[in-house]
């Protein structure tokens, strides 16, 4: 696997000049690289001196911080608290059999990776749904099927 | 965007010299706009508005007379995107990108006011057009928010101009840090993020402490679900909470803050990253504040998405870069804190209201409120109501006037059943307390809590037993797994919920859950586990008749249970629109058409309610 | 018998007058007054941690009385103290049927829960096969302790799990089995085998070195270097194992005898010097 280990050395550089904890450290790796590759967090630890178990500790406690690579587009719905009474959980379920996978997960086709959030504080718009950060508020399961049809057509078009 | 002013600011003096040449310099505009920037109206797709005016207005070559500014969020997020037109004050709602050069035309330059854009009461038809004048602001009284609607966030000079950092100077030329606490202490200020600890007292405190580094953070993390206050103040106002900090750490001799701030929160990250740089800019933030010898510097710590993060402990772990998980306290974080040194952390709001404190005066503060809880709180008012938006209240207010006079009652004619406030920690409060005010003591009574002020409005097709089940599946998947109790409490009591909403509970289940409740709260180690059976014990507590329906009747009376419920189409109301059809994921729908209305087959559904959502003429009916 | 000084404080413990040093913990102060207080997740020799609960005992601060992990937390001059009110007992019980239903083989778990009268526990078990209860001593015990860090914990709530990340042998456990000796379930477990060193639950194997005295393998390679690296240079390591070492401290201690005898003899005279001998 070809994982670029180049800018490692400066990610580490950074993080010991300014002393910026090793969440920090670890958010902007996965800025930089989409997610957090295995190669790249045992780089660190060579880098600078913290054991391994330490970094695959945060990488699995935090949520937003993930050990494989994402789909090409990220299908967002919240079930924060507004968006669950408003109708989310028809609309994630829907997306869930559609799509065959569970939150967390990428399609087999790399396509889509489902994800579900506690709250965006736009609780006006539930229940809400986000692709690739664009909001889509009130969305009914019709419109989310729409939205979804027409990316896996747009990727079919063009396959890059 | 205008580059601020503000610059290397070198006294109290320079300051308010630097604050007379803004208001001069905007009197020159004859025109305001503020088009709320806030993330609710981003979704709406406000910058798109803000570009038209910007084009527009260049066009005609009205930029030097006409203000245009991106503020935040104004609060009535149901209605974006939002524009105030000043001096009238001309309050336009749900604008177009189409709708902006009219605007221009007729109301900037002709003075007209365009009708259509105004806000219609919905029950009366009256327009409205002032923003003040509309019934979801006319009954707040905004402290905190006052400045939102007015400034650019990301333009200091603007917090300048309207008397920001006058606090601070205030503090840092004429005030000791016995006198600053004092008058925290008077103002009766208690903290904003859900404790209610007394603000004063917990700064004396961590000032008590011996040792020379001391540090203040700000808990912008805000995992509450259904709760944006703090996101919106972060956003729309971020130089009020760092006069806050300045002010706190002035008193308590702490020279270094932190912010963490919850990443799911970009626009919010931004925009305080954006008042750092230009505080230190201004020398508001750095060396010699102000010429007084006061050094004050602010880091921002972006969480990495985790609820139990807003706890204190765990935020202190996560700052140092570490798990997440809180330790037990005593030693506090006012005794040892981040690095091992005492610590003051308070919440967004609590920090944004220090400043108005100061400037004010505690008895001014004071004058608002309850005998034990002084001020306003923002609540964000969410969930089945028909003014989804951030409302600022004064302490005391009922519930009743927030639900049915700010929040203009339930959305389509359904009956209001209850108000969940506190997120995963508070209750669910019914309709026979809805008179009650609020006050941190006052909701504790009840079973519910403050919290930090998400308050998410439930009618009639919420149900209950689902809703227990979904803060305890929130709090099953936010639990940082450190002690046996919540760890494996929790996980039991959503096991125990999921089986009655699955129609397969039975009676002993009420006990069990009651017992683990019990055994959860009096055990953790923690505040998210101690009070994570609110939920269980308040719908217990008010809606036990629920509970019973499904474990005795196997019937979810809400109709939300998809085991427990069977869906059907009113022939008469069907229109043949066929959109159920479309959605239906196990095309168990047929008909649909004008001819032949829609019509389920039984064998086919699996309850999972898409029709119902869908159908535009409420023609799915559920039993 | 603690020293009354100027940081002794008195607290009630079950209604008992008690002495108590500013900075011991509850737990420390009921175990000398011979109290029954569980623990799981405590152990002597690392930082407490406060995570099983199975220690709580009740105080009472004012008007308010908590739950509170003794283990963790500080006395305080008159402190109020129950280890067995009601609320003691019932909460333990929760904790117990919840650890017993978690970890339904262990005996530590049974047997604890049995003496709280928790013989059965009302909730499911998810693997019967599951000993460990997430005390977190092994992980603590590794990294804060021996500052090697070759396990952590993983996931969190109920996922949590300790154990080598990636789930794949370590590069840098040493093999030492602190954490073997640490963990109150035998969760953890190694064997020797020949010259192999097997850290079963840490998937990790490691090489054995051979006594140079008798020539048995006694400890790993990784874990004489790592002693290395904790002394100073000028300090020699024995690559000895710990009988031969002690067999060798008896003969050094004769030898020493010897030499303290020797020079007793000018003054002892030879009779004194024989009596000395034959001790
Ligand atoms: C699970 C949990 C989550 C919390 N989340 C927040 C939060 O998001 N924001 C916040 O200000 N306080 C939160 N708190 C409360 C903080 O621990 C702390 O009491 C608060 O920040 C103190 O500030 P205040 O005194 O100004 O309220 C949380 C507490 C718990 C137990
Ligand atoms: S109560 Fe829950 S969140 Fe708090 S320490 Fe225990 S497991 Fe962690
Ligand atoms: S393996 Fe043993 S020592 Fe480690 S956490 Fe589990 S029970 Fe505790
Ligand atoms: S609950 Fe979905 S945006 Fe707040
Ligand atoms: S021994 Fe005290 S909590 Fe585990």
């Amino acid at each position: 696997m070809g994982v670029d280990l180049e800018p490692v050395g400066r990610l580490c550089e950074s993080h010991v000049s300014n002393r910026t904890s090793l969440v920090m450290l670890l958010q902007e790796t996965q800025d930089k690289y989409g997610y957090l590759p295995r190669e790249v967090l045992k780089q660190i630890t060579r880098e600078i001196d913290v054991p391994l178990a330490r970094l695959y500790g945060l990488a699995t406690f935090y949520r937003s911080f993930t050990l494989t690579p994402r789909g090409k587009h990220e299908l967002c719905v919240c079930t924060g608290t507004a968006c669950h009474v408003r109708g989310a959980p028809t609309v994630l379920q829907h997306l869930q059999r559609r799509l065959g996978v569970s939150p967390g997960e990428t399609t087999e086709d790399g396509l889509f990776t489902l994800v579900t959030v506690n709250c965006l504080g736009a609780c006006a718009l539930g229940p809400l749904l986000v692709v690739d950060g664009k909001y889509h508020g009130k969305i009914t399961v019709g419109e989310a099927d729409e939205l979804l049809s027409s990316l896996a057509e747009a990727a079919q078009q063009n396959p890059q | 965007m205008i580059a601020p002013a503000a610059k290397n600011i070198a006294s109290a003096g320079q300051l308010d010299q630097l604050r007379q040449r803004l208001r001069v310099d905007a009197e020159r505009y004859k025109v305001n706009i503020a088009v709320c920037g806030g993330t609710g109206c981003q979704a709406y797709d406000c910058q798109a508005v803000i570009d038209a005016f910007d084009q527009e207005l260049a066009r005609r070559d009205l930029k030097d007379t006409v203000r245009l500014r991106c503020t935040g969020c104004h609060g009535f997020c149901e209605r974006g995107p939002l524009a105030v037109i000043s001096p009238s004050g001309l309050f336009y709602q749900q604008i177009k990108t189409e709708d902006v050069p009219e605007i221009v035309d007729k109301t900037i330059i002709g003075g007209e006011v365009i009708e259509r854009l105004l806000y219609r009461e919905p029950i009366t038809k009256d327009r409205i057009r002032e923003e003040s004048e509309v019934p979801f602001y006319k009954h707040q009284q905004r402290i905190v928010f006052g400045a939102n609607g007015i400034i650019e966030p990301t333009n200091i000079d603007d917090y300048i101009a309207v008397g920001g950092y006058q606090a601070l100077a205030k503090v840092v030329g004429a005030l000791s840090a016995q006198e600053v606490i004092d008058i925290v202490l008077r103002s009766g200020l208690r903290g904003r993020g859900g404790g209610g600890f007394a603000a004063g007292r917990k700064w004396e405190i961590t000032r008590d402490q011996g040792g020379d580094t001391k540090y203040v953070i700000c808990n912008a993390d805000e995992g509450d679900p259904g709760a944006y206050m703090d996101r919106s103040i972060l956003e729309g106002n971020p130089h009020s909470v760092l006069e806050g900090m300045l002010i706190g750490a002035y008193a308590i001799g702490a020279a270094e803050g932190y912010i963490y701030v919850r990443a799911e929160y970009p626009l919010a990250v931004r925009n305080i990253g954006v008042a750092v740089a230009q505080a230190e800019e201004a020398a508001l933030l750095g060396e010699n504040i102000l010429g007084t010898g006061f050094n004050f510097k602010v880091r921002i710590s972006r969480g990495a998405g985790a609820f139990v993060c807003g706890e204190e402990t765990a935020l202190i772990a996560s700052v140092e870069g570490r798990l997440g998980t809180p330790s037990a306290k005593p030693p506090f974080p006012a005794q040892r804190g981040l690095f091992g040194m005492p610590t003051n952390i308070n919440n967004v709001e609590t920090w944004a209201n220090v400043p108005q404190i100061i400037s004010r005066g505690a008895d001014w503060f004071a004058g608002t409120g309850t005998p034990k809880s002084k001020g306003t709180k923002v609540f964000s008012l969410v969930g089945k109501i028909n003014n989804t938006g951030l409302v600022e209240v004064p302490m005391g207010i009922t519930l009743r006037e927030v639900v049915f006079d700010i929040g203009g009652g339930i959305p389509k004619g359904r009956k209001f059943k209850a108000v969940q406030t506190g997120g995963p920690s508070g209750g669910l409060i019914p309709e026979s307390m809805l008179d009650l005010p609020i006050d941190f003591d006052e909701l504790t009574g009840v079973g519910a809590m403050m919290g930090s002020g998400g308050m998410i409005v439930m009618d009639e097709d919420t149900c209950m037993v689902d809703i227990a089940r979904y803060f305890m599946n929130f709090l099953r998947e936010e639990s940082c797994g450190k002690c046996t109790p919540c760890r494996e409490g929790i996980k039991n009591m959503l096991h125990i919920l999921t089986r009655i909403c699955q129609g397969a509970g039975n009676e002993d289940d009420i006990g069990r859950l009651e017992a683990l409740a019990d055994g959860i709260g009096a055990a953790a180690l923690c505040a998210l586990g101690g009070t994570a059976p609110n939920p269980v014990l308040s719908s217990l507590k008010y809606f036990r008749d629920e509970y019973l329906a499904h474990v005795k009747e196997k019937r979810c009376p809400a109709g939300v249970c998809t085991a427990l419920i069977t869906l059907s189409i009113d022939a008469a109301k069907c229109k043949g629109c066929g959109r159920c059809v479309k959605v239906c994921p196990t095309d168990a729908i047929s008909g649909g058409v004008k001819k032949a209305p829609a019509k389920i087959d039984q064998a086919k559904c699996i309850s999972c309610r898409a029709c119902f959502e869908t159908c535009p003429f409420d023609a799915v009916t559920i039993v | 018998m603690a020293q009354i000084t100027a940081d002794s404080i008195n607290i009630t413990v079950d209604g008992e007058l008690a002495e108590a040093q500013v900075g011991e913990t509850v737990l420390t102060v009921c175990r000398r007054m011979g109290k029954d207080i569980p623990t799981l997740c405590h152990h002597e020799g690392v930082e407490p941690y406060a995570a099983c609960r199975v220690c709580l005992v009740e105080v009472t601060a004012g008007a308010r009385q908590e739950l509170v992990p003794s283990c963790q937390y500080p006395v305080s001059d008159g402190l109020v103290i129950q280890t067995d009110s009601q609320a003691v007992r019932d909460a333990r019980r929760v904790v117990l049927e919840l650890l017993l239903a978690r970890c339904p083989k262990s005996d530590v778990v049974v047997d604890l829960a049995r003496r709280y009268g928790v013989t059965e526990t009302p909730y499911p078990t998810d693997d019967p096969d599951e000993t460990c209860i997430l005390c977190g001593l092994c992980v603590r015990v590794c990294e804060d302790v021996l500052g090697v860090g070759a396990i952590g914990f993983a996931d969190r709530g109920i996922d949590r799990e300790v154990g080598v990340p990636f789930d794949e042998a370590s590069e840098v456990c040493i093999g030492c089995g602190a954490c073997v000796a640490v963990c109150p379930t035998g969760h953890v477990c190694s064997i020797d085998d020949g010259l192999v060193r097997r850290m079963e639950t840490w998937k990790t194997e490691l090489e054995l070195e051979e006594c140079e005295v008798c020539g048995r393998p006694f400890a790993t390679v990784k874990q004489l270097d790592h002693i290395r690296g904790l002394l100073p240079e000028h300090v020699p390591l024995n690559r000895i194992c710990p009988v031969c070492r002690r067999s060798q401290a008896v003969q050094r201690l004769s030898e020493a005898c010897s030499i303290v005898v020797d020079n007793l003899g000018a003054t002892a005279g030879q009779d004194g010097i024989e009596n000395l001998k034959s001790l």
